[in-house]
């Protein structure tokens, strides 16, 4: 079946179709019937019609020396025009007695079936003209006379058939109209019954595109159910991510303080014992925040809804890394202090967990200020779906042939400046887990540009 | 110079004093946040190095009743917590410096030195006074280029004047920051102190204000 995938795909097309199915077939079942029923009923009014003028003539008969005979005949107009189709005969006992003028020389065909004694029958018949005729005939016995007297009337089949036609003419237009009506009835009906359902829809990718974090707006009793349960799930992930969180926060605490006592242990100490102690302390403590990053990272993308402002987090990274450099001696002259610059960072969004983006932005904005000779610049812009946000510094910036070791893992070009060299790895890595991008560029600044694509929220 | 360290875990906490102390600072210790911020409250310390975890009450707290109350001594806080949001909350509380474990002893020992030495506004490691130059980070002094050894107190009461010089000193301020809370005061050792330092260095380096305390100045003048 050529819609059975469209049928399958879409509730609205199969609400619709079945119910026109539907429509159709009764409208159709019905304008049968009815026609028949009208048929019926003008054949019934037109046979009363006849049936009177043959009670009429009958009471025109009489019977006068034993003989049947006619004292007067019909005076309706019909029956003197000649050929009208309305024409009547009068039969005793099986010869003709007298017919109407409107039979000019004709006589009607023989009858097919003769209607018995008492008997009054209604049937169609071919007349002399080859036209269809209506007849009803009736046989009567006279008080006084033997014999049977048999009267037949006629009038033109075709004055049913019109009737009939132009009822069913009326009939089919009105049964059309009728149908055209449910159908837009329904159409309209499925659209308005399952809006809840598409607002439902529009909603969910309203969270799936970080716009919100819940579902909102009401809805009807039968969707409402479903509503609280999604947003139930929706908190459930949250809480589950919050938890992850939270371990993962108690993990570091418990980790690193014994490492702390360990290292300066460690530093008391002479020798090669507590060289490799010291050595295995950094190795163990790279992969605590490498892999307490991720952990953290993973339970941001389970949280569909979420989104982080740039401009928020970008201001608070700028007063902390402020406080941070303040006293570092600028490479130009005998200032001190970096300048950090946002640009156009307000108002965007990132689809994507809070602390992700200001872990990745933290990381590239104080790897900027720290190889900068005096000023930073972070700056977003939007592009299509993505938001990309660079940073930029006018330190000496990374020669091409080496940035792709900056991105790799624990990689650090110069080993005299403090940090642990994974900030980038751990931003690539993250900006990854994003369906990101992070690209090393020459700054206009003079230094080192880091391009950060994550898709925006909107 | 006087440091509060607050730290829940005993070793860490143990570790910091000891080597605070023999970088010739006055050491209090507090194992959770309510000690602690009772004791940053009540006595004047010149840096204090501050935990996030802690019991009882989180350091980020007592970080912000401090500055609530106007307490501005200089914070540290030495923390597990090395997100960015940790910093930013710790930052915006009103920490001046953060240092995430596991971390170098000297690595905080130049971190407090520099954070007592920006509070009273010396940007140069070297605080000099005339013919004194002290060196905070070795903890050198010497006069016209000659070193001269001195004693741990009398290093800190020295200390204290070179990073609080042209102002007067009292008796009671130099004890309070001097001496660690658990510690026998006297104040005739400063007495005793001041003249071994005006013999060791110059009879006329510290100046004494009758009734009001000692001070300090290249000039001599005194405030």
């Amino acid at each position: 079946m050529l819609f059975a995938p469209l049928f399958r795909r879409s509730v609205s097309l199969r609400l619709i179709l079945l119910s026109t199915a539907w429509i159709i077939l009764a409208l159709a079942a019905g304008g049968v019937f009815l026609a028949q029923h009208f048929r019926a009923h003008v054949e019934n009014s037109f046979d009363d019609e006849l049936s009177r003028h043959v009670e009429e003539l009958l009471s025109y008969t009489d019977v006068v020396d034993g003989q049947v005979q006619l004292i007067k005949q019909p005076v309706d107009p019909v029956y003197l025009r000649p050929l009208s189709g309305w024409y009547w005969e009068m039969f005793v006992d099986g010869r003709l007695l007298d017919r109407s003028r409107s039979l000019w020389d004709e006589v009607l065909p023989p009858a097919l079936q003769k209607p018995r004694r008492g008997e009054t029958l209604g049937y169609f018949q071919d007349g002399p003209r080859d036209d269809r005729l209506r007849v009803v005939a009736a046989t009567y016995t006279l008080p006084g006379y033997d014999g049977e007297v048999t009267i037949v009337f006629t009038g033109p089949a075709e004055v049913i058939q019109s009737a009939t036609e132009e009822f069913s003419e009326t009939l089919v237009m009105s049964l059309v109209l009728l149908g055209l009506g449910l159908i837009v009835a329904v159409v309209l009906q499925v659209i308005l019954g399952l809006r809840p359902l598409n607002l439902l829809r529009k909603r969910l990718a309203e969270v799936h595109e970080g716009r919100t974090d819940r579902l909102t707006g009401h809805y009807p009793s039968e969707v409402e159910a479903l509503v609280a349960d999604l947003n139930e799930l929706l908190e459930h992930n949250a809480q589950v991510i919050e938890r992850a969180r939270t371990h993962a926060g108690n993990l570091a605490h418990a980790l690193k303080t014994p490492l702390a006592v360990l290292s300066n242990e460690a530093d008391r100490m002479e020798g090669d014992v507590a060289k490799t102690v010291s050595e295995q302390i950094v190795i163990m403590n790279e992969q605590v925040k490498r892999h307490l990053a991720r952990a953290r990272a993973a339970g941001g993308l389970g949280a569909p809804g979420a989104k982080a402002d740039i401009g928020d987090i970008a201001s608070g990274l700028k007063r902390t890394l402020h406080r941070i450099y303040q006293h570092k001696p600028q490479k130009s002259g005998d200032g001190v202090g970096v300048s950090i610059a946002l640009v156009n960072v307000q108002g965007q969004f990132v689809a994507g967990d809070r602390q992700d983006v200001e872990e990745m932005l933290g990381n590239l904005m104080d790897n900027a200020c720290k190889w900068a000779a005096t000023r930073t610049r972070i700056s977003a812009e939007r592009k299509g779906k993505d938001i990309v946000i660079s940073v930029d510094d006018d330190g000496s910036g990374v020669p091409e042939d080496r940035r792709a070791e900056v991105l790799a893992r624990g990689k650090r070009l110069d080993e005299a400046t403090p940090g642990s060299g994974l900030g980038l790895n751990i931003v690539h890595e993250l900006a990854e887990l994003y369906q990101g991008s992070l690209v090393l560029d020459r700054s206009d600044l003079g230094g080192l540009s880091v391009r950060l694509t994550l898709p925006a929220a909107l | 110079m006087r440091i509060l360290v607050v730290e829940d875990e005993p070793g860490l906490r143990r570790q910091v004093s000891r080597a605070l102390s023999e970088a010739g600072f006055s050491v209090d210790e507090a194992p959770d946040g309510e000690e602690g911020e009772f004791l940053g409250d009540t006595e004047p310390y010149d840096a204090v190095v501050l935990d996030l975890g802690l019991p009882k009450v989180d350091g980020i707290t007592v970080l912000k009743h401090w500055r609530a109350a106007g307490r501005d001594m200089p914070v540290l806080i030495l923390t597990a917590r090395d997100g960015w949001n940790e910093k930013v909350a710790g930052f915006d509380a009103g920490a001046d410096d953060y240092l995430t474990k596991p971390f170098h002893v000297e690595e905080l020992l130049a971190r407090v030195r520099a954070l007592i030495r920006r509070s009273a506004g010396h940007a140069s490691p070297i605080l000099e006074c005339g013919p004194v130059s002290l060196d905070t980070r070795a903890g050198k002094v010497t006069i016209d280029g000659a070193s001269v050894t001195l004693t741990a107190h009398e290093l800190k009461v020295l200390s204290y004047f070179m990073h609080h010089q042209d102002r007067v000193v009292s008796q009671t301020e130099l004890i309070e920051h001097i001496y660690d809370q658990d510690f026998d005061r006297d104040s005739n050792t400063i007495e005793v102190f001041i003249a071994r330092l005006r013999k060791k260095l110059a009879p006329d380096l510290i100046k004494t204000h009758r009734g009001r305390g000692y001070s300090m100045s290249a000039s001599g003048e005194g405030a």
